[in-house]
């Protein structure tokens, strides 16, 4: 390292901003240079008188000039948020005996129970959702397309938005696929099915000339059907059927 | 020079904690305070600025990101803003000719401190006349390096640089200060012999 290179890498020589080969070249260049000794020395010594010149300590009215702004500054903001209470004095090691340990406690235990109220909701809503279905499809006739008679379409049931204090929950409906069990149920004309035997071959569909009233209803997104059996008896149920379907219900 | 403070206790102090404020306040009054005072030259101005670099912490804690620095360099940046703004209002801005092609007068406003009532006046006086003749920015980055200790790295974030730049100021500013006060610093060597 020549003397051009040394005089530029002086400073963080000095201030220990030089490091690894930079170094050792220019302290070796120092030990074999008077010149750049003698100003690496110069600088040196600015420095030291700096320090030991330089160096101040701000006074005792300072302080009381500055705590006093602070508490005044925290007054006028007691003024202006009543609400907020005045902080307790609280070193580190306490804060988890103090306020900040009771809020997470807090938080988090009506994290759990809102979590544990809207599962109970969930659950109880598709309850109810699956017996309305239930109740729509079990008795009502089926038309030729397979679809129920008078059947009109369910709206899916709106995503519910719930806002509670800590967390904001939605309830979003997937498609599932559908199981249902139907149950049918036999009856017999009394007077077509002689001595009131049971007829293993009838079904649930009545001979045309027997008068079948069958009406249906939607009501409040429930579907019923009421069906006249005046006059059938009943036979037996048979064995239950599970019908699958994602979309047509058959 | 260990100057760290904990995100804990910044947010203790914001949030009205007069003991976390004190923490704060007596770890780094002095550096602010010197910081202001070597700048300005002035007590008084000193202390003014101090205060309100306390207050502007207490005022403004959301505008402290710890990721982007220390405490120190955040509050050593607005002591900064304050000081040259004393700086400009007073005519007291002085810039290197190598920097800038103005040149503004310099005023001679630095006062004694207790300390330099003690040592020889005559050579003091010479010393601190030499320093007054530094370029504000070449002051700024010397008190920063010597007295603060502050990497190059760090002077450069507190004084809105790049390190080049920090590097290229105190190389002038060292070298103007080592001709002009080499004759005093040898008398006064001699003296104490």
């Amino acid at each position: 390292m020549n003397c051009v290179e040394t005089q530029e890498n002086l400073d963080a020589l000095i201030d220990g901003e030089l490091a690894g080969a930079l170094q050792a070249n220019a302290e070796a260049h120092l030990k074999e240079c008077p010149a750049c000794r003698a100003e690496y020395e110069k600088r040196q010594a600015v420095g030291a008188y700096l320090r030991q010149n330089w160096q101040i300590s701000a006074s005792a009215e300072l302080d009381k000039q500055v705590f006093g702004a602070f508490r005044q500054f925290q007054r006028q903001k007691q003024l202006v948020e009543p609400s907020a209470p005045a902080q307790e004095t609280r070193t580190e090691k306490n804060a988890w005996f103090g306020t900040p340990w009771l809020s997470w406690g807090t938080a988090f235990a009506v994290l759990v129970l809102t979590a544990f109220a809207a599962f109970q909701i969930g659950k109880t809503s598709a309850a109810r959702d699956y017996a309305a279905s239930e109740k729509s499809f079990d008795r009502a006739p089926l038309a030729e397309n397979g679809a129920p008679e008078n059947s009109k379409s369910i709206e899916t049931p709106q995503i519910q938005t719930i806002s509670v204090p800590v967390i904001q929950e939605k309830i979003v409906k997937i498609p599932v696929v559908r199981e249902k069990i139907v149950t049918r149920y036999v009856y017999i004309n009394n007077k077509t099915g002689g001595d009131g035997a049971a007829d293993p071959r009838s079904n649930l569909r009545a001979p045309e000339s027997s008068p079948l009233a069958v009406k249906s209803q939607l009501e409040d997104n429930q579907y019923s059907t009421q069906v006249n059996l005046t006059g059938f008896q009943f036979v037996s149920d048979l064995k239950p059927q599970i019908i699958k379907s994602e979309n047509n219900e058959k | 020079m260990k100057r760290e403070i904990s995100q804990f206790v910044i947010e203790r102090a914001a949030a009205g904690d007069e003991s976390a404020f004190g923490e704060i306040y007596f770890l780094l009054r002095d550096s602010i305070y010197g910081f202001a005072f070597r700048m300005t030259g002035e007590k008084t101005s000193a202390e003014d600025i101090t205060q309100e670099v306390f207050m502007f912490l207490i005022q403004n804690p959301e505008k402290f990101d710890i990721s982007r620095g220390t405490l120190y360099s955040f509050l050593c940046g607005v002591a900064r803003n304050k000081i040259f703004n004393h700086l400009k209002k007073k005519g007291l801005i002085y810039e290197d000719p190598a920097e800038s092609e103005e040149l503004e007068n310099v005023a001679n406003s630095f006062e004694k401190t207790p300390l330099q009532q003690l040592l020889d006046q005559e050579f003091s006086l010479q010393i601190e006349q030499c320093i007054a003749r530094l370029s504000t920015l070449q002051r700024e980055v010397l008190f920063l390096r010597e007295i603060e200790e502050c990497s190059y790295e760090e002077i450069a974030r507190i004084t809105a640089t790049a390190v080049g730049v920090v590097k290229s100021r105190l190389f002038r500013a060292r070298r103007q200060l080592a001709q002009e006060m080499e004759p005093y610093l040898k008398i006064k060597e001699e003296m104490y012999l």
